[in-house]
């Protein structure tokens, strides 16, 4: 039997930083369902730490047992060295921000970033300080003294993103704040958030169902499935490297090819072949011969070249898509499996009409061999 | 602008849905006399009370004599009568005080899921179903066996919240239901917990509610007869007080009182209109 060892696992420089939040077999079951299965996480201190996944895969239920608002079935969760299980949230060194913001609408603005100061009695003098300057981290300086409904959607997000941090806490949980916000203020927001981030260095956990949001702005990602986290890195780690079929669907776009094993390489390197065409991927993990194996294969890695060119696979063009920056293009192989393409629209081929001839090529360390 | 509107829709949408009362169809009489007959039997009689109040006759009932003030002014000398406006003040203020009281600590607990609670849901809202009089025999029978004294802030004040509070249950149950419970989480995550959470941030975002509902019950109070009329004892309502002079001697003063009664009702009600409104307008 021939066995590849697996590529070497990329480095997430885990030696960097200090544990924040130490996530230890943390389990929650709401009677007989599973929200989140035993799970184990560190956040460090000064990251931008994003839970990502669609919804129902147990991202929220893990924030809010983070926050105290849930208990978890079992497991500990460990912020700054203490553990916090039995503590409320009121006693806990974490601030939410929260999905629908949550402030408080018979309270002036001043009065809801004030209102965690208050009720941990700080002098009324260091309050007033501290509340200006929470008001100048997200320039919100001359809107002190209105009333909350006077506020727009992204205005009332700087608000309650300051009435958390005024607290200065170990951690700032933040529940999918950006969600409800039109796609313009989310970008905006998402700069924003970013910047307050690194100008306060402070621990930020973040929960979104958007791979983009969590790609611009983490510096690493959690990618969770059916209450499992199924990937940790980097945005890049992840966006290169998904380790699973489903991380490589939900981060961006993929082609999924099937293909026997019929050649193996040094550093992963493998030859396939499904139904007379040959192509070459590359493999993290063993591989034998004969192994059915999945490629992931993402549309932009993938280069289309005039039917005349000698490199790459004979392909037919089904449908081209115009979609302003690239052209997404529906071919299909010689031996019947389809494959759609991204190509920027300045490298816009002569010819898309459908049956025109293309030849398709890429680099074998982008054709990934994913597991299920 | 005002072109386009002067030439629009809205005058051709009249004269198709709105024809010119010289052509009205038979169908349209009778219901131009139907309003009519709801509009008379609906305000006939308040206004007939109304003018009878004013009217310069020893006896109630038309013709219309004169002009006078003497019925109101006369009341001041009427000792019963504002006694029992008083006590009626008093104890509207106690029953509403009591009943929402009670109606909003329920409320509070029924938040959290517990066994039986659609049981015991039903077993709150029963009075509700209770005919008046069949309440007011059971009462009677009830305290009269437990030897429970007869009076206003004993027997009556019973009668009347026990039949008020579901009431007040009702109108505050859907408010406190429907409270944004991440604001609460908000609260808890800021280092607000127990009493100060509920009196910062609960309380003061269901206070227009509460005081609606208050205000409900007080006229609830205020209007109560039937059930007070089985364990009344020395001191009466103002209720009980206008069915024995009435069924006595129909004083002419009689009118006067009504007309002072509807504006005690309808003051209070309004208000209590206004601060619902207010409450509905609550952001969430």
């Amino acid at each position: 039997m021939t066995t590849l060892a697996p590529a070497q696992p990329p480095s997430d420089d885990s030696a960097a930083g200090t544990a924040m939040v130490d996530i230890r077999r943390l389990e929650k079951r709401f009677g007989s369902a599973v929200a989140l299965h035993p799970t184990d996480l560190v956040v460090r201190q000064g990251e931008f730490f994003s839970l990502l996944g669609p919804s129902g895969c147990g991202k929220t239920t893990l924030l809010r047992m983070i926050g105290g608002f849930e208990q978890p079935t079992s497991g500990d969760i460990v912020i700054a060295g203490e553990s916090v299980v039995h503590l409320s949230p009121a006693k806990r060194r974490t601030n939410m921000v929260f999905q629908h913001l949550a402030l408080f609408p018979h309270m002036s603005i001043r009065e809801n970033i004030a209102f965690g100061l208050e009720m941990k009695r700080v002098p009324a003098a260091t309050v007033r300080s501290k509340v200006d300057d929470a008001l100048a981290m997200v320039r919100m300086e001359s809107f002190a003294d209105r009333p909350v409904e006077a506020l727009s959607g992204g205005q009332k997000q700087r608000i309650a993103i300051a009435r958390a941090l005024v607290n200065e806490p170990a951690v700032l949980l933040l529940d999918e704040p950006l969600s409800a916000l039109d796609l313009q203020l989310r970008i905006q927001m998402q700069s924003e958030l970013r910047r307050i981030q690194r100008s306060t260095r402070s621990t930020f956990i973040f929960v979104t169902h958007d791979q983009e949001e969590a790609m611009t702005m983490s510096d690493r990602i959690a990618v969770l499935q059916a209450g499992h986290i199924v990937q940790m890195g980097t945005p890049r780690q992840i966006y290169h490297r998904p380790e699973s079929r489903f991380v490589a669907e939900f981060i961006g776009h993929s082609n999924f090819l099937p293909g026997t094993v019929t050649g193996l390489g040094v550093g992963g390197e493998v030859r396939l072949e499904h139904r007379g065409v040959s192509y070459d991927a590359i493999s993290h993990r063993p591989l034998s011969l004969g192994d059915e194996v999945s490629v992931a294969l993402r549309y932009e890695a993938i280069s289309v070249l005039p039917g005349t060119d000698t490199r790459g696979l004979p392909a037919t063009l089904e449908l081209a898509t115009f979609a302003g920056p690239t052209i997404r293009l529906d071919l299909r192989l010689e031996n019947d499996v389809s494959i759609k393409a991204e190509t920027p629209a300045s490298n816009e081929p002569p010819d898309l009409s459908p049956g025109a001839r293309f030849r398709v090529d890429w680099a074998p360390t982008t054709a990934l061999v994913v597991g299920e | 602008m005002s072109a386009v509107a002067a030439t629009g829709s809205a005058p051709v949408a009249r004269s198709t849905f709105i024809r010119s009362p010289f052509r009205a169809s038979g169908w349209q009489v009778v219901l131009r006399g139907y309003i009519g007959l709801f509009l008379v039997f609906l305000y006939g009689p308040l206004v007939v009370l109304f003018v009878l109040s004013f009217n310069d006759s020893d006896t109630i009932g038309l013709p219309f004599r004169g002009f006078t003030l003497r019925w109101y002014t006369g009341l001041v000398h009427q000792r019963d009568i504002l006694l029992a406006l008083g006590n009626s003040i008093l104890l509207g203020v106690a029953v509403a005080v009591l009943s929402c009281l009670l109606a909003l600590t329920m409320a509070l607990g029924f938040r959290a899921t517990f066994s039986g609670k659609p049981l015991l849901l039903q077993i709150i809202l029963l009075p509700v179903i209770i005919p008046g009089v069949v309440g007011g025999i059971m009462l009677l029978i009830f305290l009269g066996y437990l030897g429970f004294p007869f009076g206003l802030f004993t027997s009556i004040l019973v009668a009347q919240a026990t039949y008020v509070m579901p009431f007040a249950f009702l109108t505050l149950y859907p408010r406190i239901q429907g409270f944004d419970k991440s604001l609460e989480e908000a609260a808890q995550d800021l280092g607000a917990e127990g009493l100060v959470l509920f009196r910062r941030i609960v309380l003061p975002i269901i206070m227009p509610g509460i005081l609606a509902t208050t205000i409900f019950c007080f006229t609830l109070s205020f209007d109560e007869f039937i059930r007070s009329v089985f364990v009344v004892g020395q001191d009466a309502t103002m209720p009980l007080l206008l069915w024995s002079v009435i069924t006595q001697n129909a004083e002419p003063y009689i009118p006067a009182v009504g007309v002072l009664n509807i504006a005690v009702s309808a003051v209070t009600s309004i208000i209590g209109f206004a601060l619902a409104a207010r409450a509905a307008r609550q952001p969430r």
